[in-house]
Protein backbone atom coordinates (compact mmCIF):
# COMPACT_ATOMS: atom_id res chain seq x y z
CA UNK A 1 0.00 0.00 0.00
CA UNK A 2 2.78 2.32 0.87
CA UNK A 3 4.75 1.07 -2.03
CA UNK A 4 3.13 3.55 -4.65
CA UNK A 5 3.45 6.40 -2.16
CA UNK A 6 7.26 6.43 -1.74
CA UNK A 7 9.21 7.99 -4.63
CA UNK A 8 9.73 5.11 -7.19
CA UNK A 9 13.57 4.47 -7.59
CA UNK A 10 14.76 4.71 -11.48
CA UNK A 11 18.00 3.88 -12.94
CA UNK A 12 18.93 4.62 -16.04
CA UNK A 13 19.64 2.23 -19.07
CA UNK A 14 20.27 2.40 -22.74
CA UNK A 15 18.07 0.82 -25.03
CA UNK A 16 16.67 1.23 -28.91
CA UNK A 17 13.34 3.32 -29.82
CA UNK A 18 12.13 0.41 -29.87
CA UNK A 19 12.35 -1.30 -26.81
CA UNK A 20 12.07 1.91 -24.74
CA UNK A 21 8.66 2.19 -26.63
CA UNK A 22 7.51 -1.06 -25.41
CA UNK A 23 8.44 -0.13 -21.77
CA UNK A 24 7.27 3.19 -21.98
CA UNK A 25 3.91 2.22 -23.26
CA UNK A 26 3.53 0.00 -20.70
CA UNK A 27 4.56 2.44 -17.85
CA UNK A 28 1.78 4.78 -19.43
CA UNK A 29 -0.70 2.49 -19.33
CA UNK A 30 -0.02 1.70 -15.89
CA UNK A 31 -0.60 5.14 -14.93
CA UNK A 32 -3.87 5.03 -16.90
CA UNK A 33 -5.28 1.97 -15.05
CA UNK A 34 -7.16 3.24 -12.08
CA UNK A 35 -5.68 -0.50 -9.37
CA UNK A 36 -8.47 -0.05 -7.05
CA UNK A 37 -11.23 -0.31 -9.06
CA UNK A 38 -9.56 -2.84 -11.25
CA UNK A 39 -8.85 -5.07 -8.54
CA UNK A 40 -13.32 -4.57 -6.68
CA UNK A 41 -13.84 -5.64 -10.89
CA UNK A 42 -11.43 -8.37 -10.48
CA UNK A 43 -12.90 -9.71 -7.10
CA UNK A 44 -16.20 -9.84 -8.41
CA UNK A 45 -15.41 -11.75 -11.28
CA UNK A 46 -13.23 -14.32 -9.73
CA UNK A 47 -16.52 -14.75 -6.90
CA UNK A 48 -19.13 -14.76 -9.56
CA UNK A 49 -17.36 -16.31 -12.89
CA UNK A 50 -14.91 -18.05 -11.24
CA UNK A 51 -14.31 -21.61 -12.11
CA UNK A 52 -12.11 -24.13 -9.97
CA UNK A 53 -11.07 -27.14 -11.82
CA UNK A 54 -10.19 -30.11 -9.29
CA UNK A 55 -8.58 -32.57 -11.34
CA UNK A 56 -8.04 -36.28 -9.82
CA UNK A 57 -10.79 -35.78 -7.10
CA UNK A 58 -10.65 -40.05 -7.03
CA UNK A 59 -7.10 -39.50 -5.69
CA UNK A 60 -8.55 -38.10 -2.27
CA UNK A 61 -11.68 -40.17 -2.51
CA UNK A 62 -12.08 -43.73 -0.80
CA UNK A 63 -9.44 -45.77 1.70
CA UNK A 64 -11.63 -45.93 4.67
CA UNK A 65 -8.54 -45.04 6.68
CA UNK A 66 -6.64 -48.58 6.86
CA UNK A 67 -4.00 -47.12 8.52
CA UNK A 68 -3.70 -45.57 12.24
CA UNK A 69 -2.58 -42.02 12.47
CA UNK A 70 -4.18 -38.91 10.97
CA UNK A 71 -5.59 -39.12 7.36
CA UNK A 72 -3.30 -35.92 5.80
CA UNK A 73 -4.04 -36.73 2.13
CA UNK A 74 -7.48 -37.99 1.86
CA UNK A 75 -10.55 -37.60 3.88
CA UNK A 76 -8.48 -34.86 5.50
CA UNK A 77 -8.36 -33.03 2.48
CA UNK A 78 -12.27 -33.84 1.49
CA UNK A 79 -12.90 -31.41 5.15
CA UNK A 80 -10.29 -28.92 4.19
CA UNK A 81 -12.56 -29.11 0.79
CA UNK A 82 -16.03 -28.34 2.14
CA UNK A 83 -15.76 -25.12 3.21
CA UNK A 84 -14.27 -23.74 0.51
CA UNK A 85 -17.06 -25.53 -1.86
CA UNK A 86 -19.47 -24.59 0.69
CA UNK A 87 -18.91 -20.73 0.69
CA UNK A 88 -16.09 -19.42 3.17
CA UNK A 89 -14.64 -16.15 2.84
CA UNK A 90 -10.56 -16.63 1.80
CA UNK A 91 -8.28 -14.25 2.23
CA UNK A 92 -5.94 -13.09 -0.41
CA UNK A 93 -3.48 -10.30 -0.85
CA UNK A 94 -5.94 -8.43 -2.89
CA UNK A 95 -8.96 -8.89 -0.22
CA UNK A 96 -11.30 -11.29 1.00
CA UNK A 97 -12.82 -13.73 -1.65
CA UNK A 98 -16.17 -15.25 -0.61
CA UNK A 99 -16.01 -18.66 -2.82
CA UNK A 100 -19.88 -19.34 -2.27
CA UNK A 101 -20.74 -18.67 -6.08
CA UNK A 102 -17.40 -20.09 -7.71
CA UNK A 103 -18.55 -22.25 -9.84
CA UNK A 104 -16.57 -26.10 -9.03
CA UNK A 105 -15.98 -28.55 -11.55
CA UNK A 106 -14.73 -32.04 -9.85
CA UNK A 107 -13.26 -34.87 -12.53
CA UNK A 108 -11.72 -38.23 -12.01
CA UNK A 109 -11.27 -41.27 -13.59
CA UNK A 110 -13.01 -43.53 -10.49
CA UNK A 111 -11.53 -46.45 -11.34
CA UNK A 112 -11.11 -47.44 -7.90
CA UNK A 113 -12.69 -45.74 -5.89
CA UNK A 114 -16.70 -44.50 -6.17
CA UNK A 115 -17.82 -40.89 -5.46
CA UNK A 116 -19.91 -42.49 -3.23
CA UNK A 117 -16.56 -42.86 -1.67
CA UNK A 118 -15.89 -39.19 -1.29
CA UNK A 119 -17.59 -37.95 2.16
CA UNK A 120 -20.88 -37.63 1.84
CA UNK A 121 -21.42 -33.80 2.48
CA UNK A 122 -18.73 -33.18 -0.13
CA UNK A 123 -20.92 -35.31 -2.48
CA UNK A 124 -23.76 -33.06 -1.71
CA UNK A 125 -21.79 -30.40 -3.04
CA UNK A 126 -21.52 -31.62 -6.04
CA UNK A 127 -25.24 -32.16 -7.02
CA UNK A 128 -24.17 -32.90 -10.76
CA UNK A 129 -22.76 -35.88 -12.49
CA UNK A 130 -21.91 -36.55 -15.35
CA UNK A 131 -20.53 -39.60 -17.60
CA UNK A 132 -17.63 -39.27 -19.79
CA UNK A 133 -17.66 -42.32 -22.59
CA UNK A 134 -14.30 -44.00 -23.70
CA UNK A 135 -13.43 -43.21 -27.07
CA UNK A 136 -14.29 -45.87 -29.77
CA UNK A 137 -12.70 -45.84 -33.01
CA UNK A 138 -15.45 -43.36 -34.78
CA UNK A 139 -14.33 -41.28 -31.85
CA UNK A 140 -10.77 -41.16 -32.85
CA UNK A 141 -11.26 -40.79 -36.61
CA UNK A 142 -13.11 -37.76 -35.73
CA UNK A 143 -10.41 -36.31 -32.67
CA UNK A 144 -7.73 -36.75 -35.63
CA UNK A 145 -9.40 -34.29 -37.96
CA UNK A 146 -12.25 -32.11 -36.89
CA UNK A 147 -10.92 -29.97 -34.12
CA UNK A 148 -9.53 -26.84 -35.25
CA UNK A 149 -6.44 -27.91 -33.08
CA UNK A 150 -6.75 -31.34 -34.76
CA UNK A 151 -3.40 -33.40 -34.78
CA UNK A 152 -3.53 -33.69 -38.58
CA UNK A 153 -3.78 -30.33 -38.93
CA UNK A 154 -1.16 -29.51 -36.61
CA UNK A 155 1.56 -31.86 -38.09
CA UNK A 156 0.65 -31.01 -41.43
CA UNK A 157 1.66 -27.47 -40.68
CA UNK A 158 4.62 -28.39 -38.99
CA UNK A 159 5.91 -29.90 -41.63
CA UNK A 160 5.03 -27.81 -44.32
CA UNK A 161 7.06 -24.82 -42.99
CA UNK A 162 9.79 -27.12 -44.30
CA UNK A 163 7.99 -27.78 -47.63
CA UNK A 164 6.64 -31.12 -46.98
CA UNK A 165 3.43 -31.99 -47.97
CA UNK A 166 1.71 -34.20 -45.65
CA UNK A 167 -1.20 -35.54 -47.11
CA UNK A 168 -3.87 -38.65 -45.42
CA UNK A 169 -5.78 -41.05 -47.09
CA UNK A 170 -9.49 -42.03 -45.10
CA UNK A 171 -8.06 -45.62 -44.76
CA UNK A 172 -4.84 -44.31 -43.10
CA UNK A 173 -6.50 -41.83 -40.61
CA UNK A 174 -9.22 -45.43 -39.97
CA UNK A 175 -5.80 -47.46 -39.35
CA UNK A 176 -4.17 -44.68 -37.17
CA UNK A 177 -7.38 -44.33 -35.02
CA UNK A 178 -7.44 -48.31 -35.30
CA UNK A 179 -4.34 -48.93 -34.24
CA UNK A 180 -4.91 -46.38 -31.22
CA UNK A 181 -8.15 -47.81 -30.30
CA UNK A 182 -6.34 -51.25 -29.83
CA UNK A 183 -3.34 -50.61 -28.03
CA UNK A 184 -5.60 -48.56 -25.53
CA UNK A 185 -7.65 -51.64 -25.48
CA UNK A 186 -4.76 -53.67 -24.46
CA UNK A 187 -1.93 -51.69 -23.09
CA UNK A 188 -3.64 -48.70 -21.51
CA UNK A 189 -6.69 -46.47 -22.10
CA UNK A 190 -4.98 -42.75 -22.32
CA UNK A 191 -8.03 -41.82 -24.46
CA UNK A 192 -6.88 -39.00 -27.35
CA UNK A 193 -3.21 -38.59 -26.03
CA UNK A 194 -2.82 -42.15 -27.92
CA UNK A 195 -3.12 -40.80 -30.75
CA UNK A 196 -0.02 -38.32 -29.77
CA UNK A 197 2.34 -41.20 -29.43
CA UNK A 198 1.17 -43.07 -32.58
CA UNK A 199 1.41 -39.62 -34.47
CA UNK A 200 5.42 -39.55 -33.30
CA UNK A 201 5.83 -42.65 -33.70
CA UNK A 202 4.31 -42.72 -37.04
CA UNK A 203 5.90 -39.74 -38.51
CA UNK A 204 8.97 -39.65 -36.60
CA UNK A 205 10.87 -40.85 -39.95
CA UNK A 206 9.94 -37.61 -41.33
CA UNK A 207 9.70 -35.26 -38.60
CA UNK A 208 14.13 -36.43 -37.94
CA UNK A 209 15.40 -36.50 -42.32
CA UNK A 210 13.92 -33.74 -42.66
CA UNK A 211 15.14 -31.09 -43.94
CA UNK A 212 17.90 -33.30 -44.80
CA UNK A 213 15.43 -35.27 -47.03
CA UNK A 214 12.05 -34.95 -48.01
CA UNK A 215 11.80 -31.30 -48.61
CA UNK A 216 9.24 -30.53 -51.51
CA UNK A 217 7.89 -34.04 -51.66
CA UNK A 218 4.57 -34.96 -50.57
CA UNK A 219 4.15 -37.72 -48.12
CA UNK A 220 0.79 -40.00 -48.21
CA UNK A 221 0.09 -41.51 -45.35
CA UNK A 222 -2.00 -44.35 -46.24
CA UNK A 223 -3.13 -47.71 -45.11
CA UNK A 224 -0.05 -49.68 -45.87
CA UNK A 225 2.21 -47.50 -44.79
CA UNK A 226 0.48 -47.13 -41.71
CA UNK A 227 0.48 -50.60 -40.98
CA UNK A 228 3.72 -50.71 -42.53
CA UNK A 229 5.47 -48.20 -40.03
CA UNK A 230 3.38 -49.48 -36.72
CA UNK A 231 1.91 -53.08 -36.71
CA UNK A 232 5.36 -54.54 -35.32
CA UNK A 233 5.32 -52.14 -32.27
CA UNK A 234 1.64 -52.77 -31.87
CA UNK A 235 1.76 -56.47 -32.29
CA UNK A 236 4.68 -56.48 -29.99
CA UNK A 237 2.73 -56.12 -26.68
CA UNK A 238 5.94 -55.44 -24.37
CA UNK A 239 7.52 -53.51 -26.99
CA UNK A 240 4.36 -50.95 -27.31
CA UNK A 241 3.86 -50.64 -23.26
CA UNK A 242 7.17 -48.60 -24.37
CA UNK A 243 6.72 -47.01 -27.21
CA UNK A 244 3.64 -46.33 -27.88
CA UNK B 1 -11.54 -14.40 -28.68
CA UNK B 2 -12.11 -11.82 -30.87
CA UNK B 3 -15.73 -10.26 -29.31
CA UNK B 4 -15.67 -7.31 -26.74
CA UNK B 5 -15.40 -9.02 -23.42
CA UNK B 6 -18.95 -8.15 -22.32
CA UNK B 7 -19.97 -5.59 -19.43
CA UNK B 8 -21.51 -8.51 -17.30
CA UNK B 9 -19.14 -11.30 -15.92
CA UNK B 10 -19.72 -13.87 -17.76
CA UNK B 11 -20.43 -13.66 -21.67
CA UNK B 12 -23.99 -14.27 -22.44
CA UNK B 13 -23.89 -17.54 -24.73
CA UNK B 14 -26.67 -19.70 -24.41
CA UNK B 15 -27.04 -23.07 -23.09
CA UNK B 16 -26.93 -24.26 -27.23
CA UNK B 17 -23.79 -21.93 -28.11
CA UNK B 18 -21.98 -23.13 -25.34
CA UNK B 19 -22.24 -26.54 -26.53
CA UNK B 20 -21.69 -25.61 -30.09
CA UNK B 21 -18.68 -23.37 -29.62
CA UNK B 22 -17.26 -26.74 -27.33
CA UNK B 23 -18.05 -29.08 -30.18
CA UNK B 24 -15.31 -27.37 -32.40
CA UNK B 25 -12.72 -28.69 -29.63
CA UNK B 26 -13.94 -31.84 -28.29
CA UNK B 27 -15.31 -34.67 -29.91
CA UNK B 28 -18.57 -36.47 -28.20
CA UNK B 29 -19.35 -36.29 -24.61
CA UNK B 30 -22.63 -34.44 -25.51
CA UNK B 31 -24.27 -34.90 -21.79
CA UNK B 32 -21.06 -33.60 -20.21
CA UNK B 33 -21.22 -30.78 -22.52
CA UNK B 34 -24.96 -30.28 -21.98
CA UNK B 35 -24.08 -30.39 -18.36
CA UNK B 36 -21.31 -27.68 -18.25
CA UNK B 37 -23.21 -25.34 -20.25
CA UNK B 38 -26.46 -25.16 -18.05
CA UNK B 39 -24.13 -24.38 -15.27
CA UNK B 40 -22.61 -21.65 -16.74
CA UNK B 41 -25.56 -20.06 -17.68
CA UNK B 42 -27.36 -20.58 -14.96
CA UNK B 43 -24.50 -18.34 -13.53
CA UNK B 44 -25.69 -15.82 -15.82
CA UNK B 45 -29.19 -16.04 -14.89
CA UNK B 46 -28.57 -16.03 -11.44
CA UNK B 47 -26.97 -12.37 -12.00
CA UNK B 48 -30.51 -11.28 -13.58
CA UNK B 49 -32.05 -12.44 -10.77
CA UNK B 50 -33.33 -9.88 -7.83
CA UNK B 51 -31.07 -9.20 -5.11
CA UNK B 52 -31.69 -11.11 -1.99
CA UNK B 53 -32.44 -14.27 -4.27
CA UNK B 54 -28.77 -13.92 -5.65
CA UNK B 55 -26.95 -14.88 -2.74
CA UNK B 56 -29.06 -17.70 -1.77
CA UNK B 57 -28.98 -19.82 -5.37
CA UNK B 58 -25.44 -21.99 -5.71
CA UNK B 59 -23.94 -22.85 -8.36
CA UNK B 60 -24.59 -26.63 -9.75
CA UNK B 61 -21.02 -27.71 -8.80
CA UNK B 62 -20.24 -30.87 -11.19
CA UNK B 63 -18.25 -33.84 -11.15
CA UNK B 64 -17.45 -35.63 -14.18
CA UNK B 65 -16.64 -38.80 -13.88
CA UNK B 66 -14.29 -40.90 -17.21
CA UNK B 67 -11.11 -42.37 -18.00
CA UNK B 68 -8.14 -40.25 -19.10
CA UNK B 69 -7.72 -38.42 -21.73
CA UNK B 70 -11.27 -38.54 -23.17
CA UNK B 71 -12.14 -34.67 -22.71
CA UNK B 72 -12.57 -34.24 -19.28
CA UNK B 73 -10.24 -30.77 -18.40
CA UNK B 74 -10.78 -29.96 -22.15
CA UNK B 75 -14.47 -29.15 -21.48
CA UNK B 76 -13.47 -27.14 -18.91
CA UNK B 77 -10.54 -25.35 -20.18
CA UNK B 78 -12.55 -24.26 -23.03
CA UNK B 79 -15.47 -23.51 -21.19
CA UNK B 80 -13.15 -20.98 -19.46
CA UNK B 81 -11.90 -19.63 -22.20
CA UNK B 82 -15.49 -19.11 -24.05
CA UNK B 83 -16.77 -17.62 -21.00
CA UNK B 84 -13.93 -15.35 -20.34
CA UNK B 85 -14.11 -16.64 -16.62
CA UNK B 86 -10.94 -16.94 -14.29
CA UNK B 87 -9.98 -20.66 -14.83
CA UNK B 88 -7.59 -22.42 -13.11
CA UNK B 89 -6.88 -26.20 -12.71
CA UNK B 90 -5.41 -27.98 -9.84
CA UNK B 91 -4.63 -31.37 -8.98
CA UNK B 92 -6.45 -33.03 -5.20
CA UNK B 93 -3.76 -35.29 -4.93
CA UNK B 94 -1.26 -32.13 -4.66
CA UNK B 95 -3.49 -30.91 -1.51
CA UNK B 96 -2.33 -32.19 1.98
CA UNK B 97 -4.48 -31.27 5.31
CA UNK B 98 -3.97 -27.34 6.84
CA UNK B 99 -1.11 -27.97 8.61
CA UNK B 100 0.97 -30.31 7.00
CA UNK B 101 3.49 -30.13 4.49
CA UNK B 102 2.09 -29.33 1.61
CA UNK B 103 -0.69 -26.83 -0.29
CA UNK B 104 -3.61 -26.06 1.93
CA UNK B 105 -6.48 -25.83 -0.54
CA UNK B 106 -7.23 -22.62 0.38
CA UNK B 107 -4.38 -21.76 -1.73
CA UNK B 108 -6.91 -22.48 -4.57
CA UNK B 109 -8.95 -19.49 -3.95
CA UNK B 110 -5.33 -17.05 -3.88
CA UNK B 111 -4.61 -18.56 -7.17
CA UNK B 112 -8.00 -17.90 -8.99
CA UNK B 113 -7.82 -14.90 -7.59
CA UNK B 114 -4.22 -14.11 -9.00
CA UNK B 115 -5.01 -15.33 -12.22
CA UNK B 116 -8.32 -13.07 -12.32
CA UNK B 117 -6.52 -9.84 -11.38
CA UNK B 118 -3.89 -10.55 -14.01
CA UNK B 119 -7.14 -11.01 -16.96
CA UNK B 120 -8.52 -7.65 -15.85
CA UNK B 121 -4.87 -5.78 -16.04
CA UNK B 122 -4.65 -7.55 -19.35
CA UNK B 123 -7.97 -6.32 -20.15
CA UNK B 124 -7.33 -2.77 -18.73
CA UNK B 125 -4.14 -2.29 -20.69
CA UNK B 126 -5.64 -3.09 -23.91
CA UNK B 127 -8.45 -0.98 -23.23
CA UNK B 128 -5.76 2.41 -22.76
CA UNK B 129 -2.86 0.81 -24.97
CA UNK B 130 -3.77 3.38 -27.67
CA UNK B 131 -3.72 6.17 -25.13
CA UNK B 132 -0.53 5.12 -23.62
CA UNK B 133 1.23 4.33 -27.23
CA UNK B 134 0.62 7.87 -27.55
CA UNK B 135 2.08 9.44 -24.29
CA UNK B 136 5.04 7.17 -24.51
CA UNK B 137 5.61 8.78 -28.18
CA UNK B 138 5.55 12.07 -26.34
CA UNK B 139 7.50 10.43 -24.15
CA UNK B 140 10.08 9.28 -26.89
CA UNK B 141 10.34 12.52 -28.49
CA UNK B 142 11.35 14.68 -24.92
CA UNK B 143 14.19 12.40 -25.23
CA UNK B 144 15.12 12.97 -28.51
CA UNK B 145 14.34 16.23 -28.67
CA UNK B 146 13.72 18.06 -25.49
CA UNK B 147 11.15 20.33 -24.93
CA UNK B 148 12.61 23.62 -25.16
CA UNK B 149 10.55 25.11 -21.98
CA UNK B 150 12.56 22.58 -19.72
CA UNK B 151 15.68 24.53 -20.67
CA UNK B 152 13.57 27.56 -19.38
CA UNK B 153 15.19 27.73 -15.79
CA UNK B 154 18.97 26.84 -17.15
CA UNK B 155 18.47 30.09 -19.72
CA UNK B 156 17.24 32.78 -17.51
CA UNK B 157 18.90 35.82 -20.16
CA UNK B 158 17.03 34.38 -22.66
CA UNK B 159 14.44 37.19 -23.80
CA UNK B 160 10.89 35.52 -23.86
CA UNK B 161 10.11 36.42 -27.35
CA UNK B 162 13.12 34.60 -29.00
CA UNK B 163 11.94 31.27 -26.75
CA UNK B 164 9.08 31.02 -28.25
CA UNK B 165 10.22 31.31 -31.83
CA UNK B 166 12.91 28.82 -30.53
CA UNK B 167 10.31 27.12 -29.33
CA UNK B 168 8.78 27.27 -32.81
CA UNK B 169 11.40 25.30 -34.66
CA UNK B 170 11.59 22.33 -32.00
CA UNK B 171 8.16 21.85 -32.91
CA UNK B 172 8.80 21.35 -36.19
CA UNK B 173 11.87 19.25 -35.41
CA UNK B 174 9.67 17.20 -33.01
CA UNK B 175 6.80 16.63 -35.85
CA UNK B 176 9.85 15.43 -38.13
CA UNK B 177 10.80 12.97 -35.80
CA UNK B 178 7.63 12.08 -35.15
CA UNK B 179 7.27 11.00 -38.71
CA UNK B 180 10.20 9.21 -38.80
CA UNK B 181 8.88 7.64 -35.73
CA UNK B 182 5.95 6.45 -37.21
CA UNK B 183 7.50 5.32 -40.34
CA UNK B 184 9.50 2.67 -37.80
CA UNK B 185 13.13 4.38 -39.44
CA UNK B 186 14.35 5.15 -35.67
CA UNK B 187 13.24 1.42 -33.80
CA UNK B 188 16.82 0.64 -33.34
CA UNK B 189 18.67 3.25 -33.15
CA UNK B 190 20.42 3.50 -29.97
CA UNK B 191 19.28 5.66 -27.58
CA UNK B 192 22.54 7.23 -26.67
CA UNK B 193 23.10 8.69 -29.91
CA UNK B 194 19.89 10.48 -29.72
CA UNK B 195 19.89 11.74 -26.55
CA UNK B 196 20.12 11.42 -22.69
CA UNK B 197 19.39 7.44 -21.65
CA UNK B 198 15.74 6.44 -20.97
CA UNK B 199 15.53 6.00 -17.07
CA UNK B 200 13.43 2.96 -16.05
CA UNK B 201 11.73 1.73 -13.12
CA UNK B 202 14.02 -0.93 -10.99
CA UNK B 203 11.93 -4.07 -9.74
Amino acid sequence: MFGSMLPKRTKKRKMTVGEARAILTQEESQKLIDTDSMIKEALGRVENAGIIFIDEIDKIAGGKSQSAGPDVSREGVQRDLLPIVEGTSVTTKYGVVKTDHILFIASGAFHVSKPSDLIPELQGRFPIRVELNSLTEEDLVKILTLPQNALIKQYTALLQTEGVKLEFSKDGIREIARIAGEVNEQVENIGARRLHTIMTTLLEEYLFETPDKYVGTTVMVTREMVGERLSGIVKNKDLSRYVL
Amino acid sequence: MNRKPATTTIRELTPREIVRELDRYIIGQQSAKKSVAIAIRNRWRRMQTPGHLREEIMPNNIIMIGPTGVGKTEIARRLAKLTNAPFLKVEASKFTEVGYVGRDVESMVRDLTEYGVGMLKDERAAEVNDKAARLAEERILDILVPPVKRRQPVVESVVPDEESSEGEDNKATREKFREKLHAGELESRLGKSLGPSISKRSG
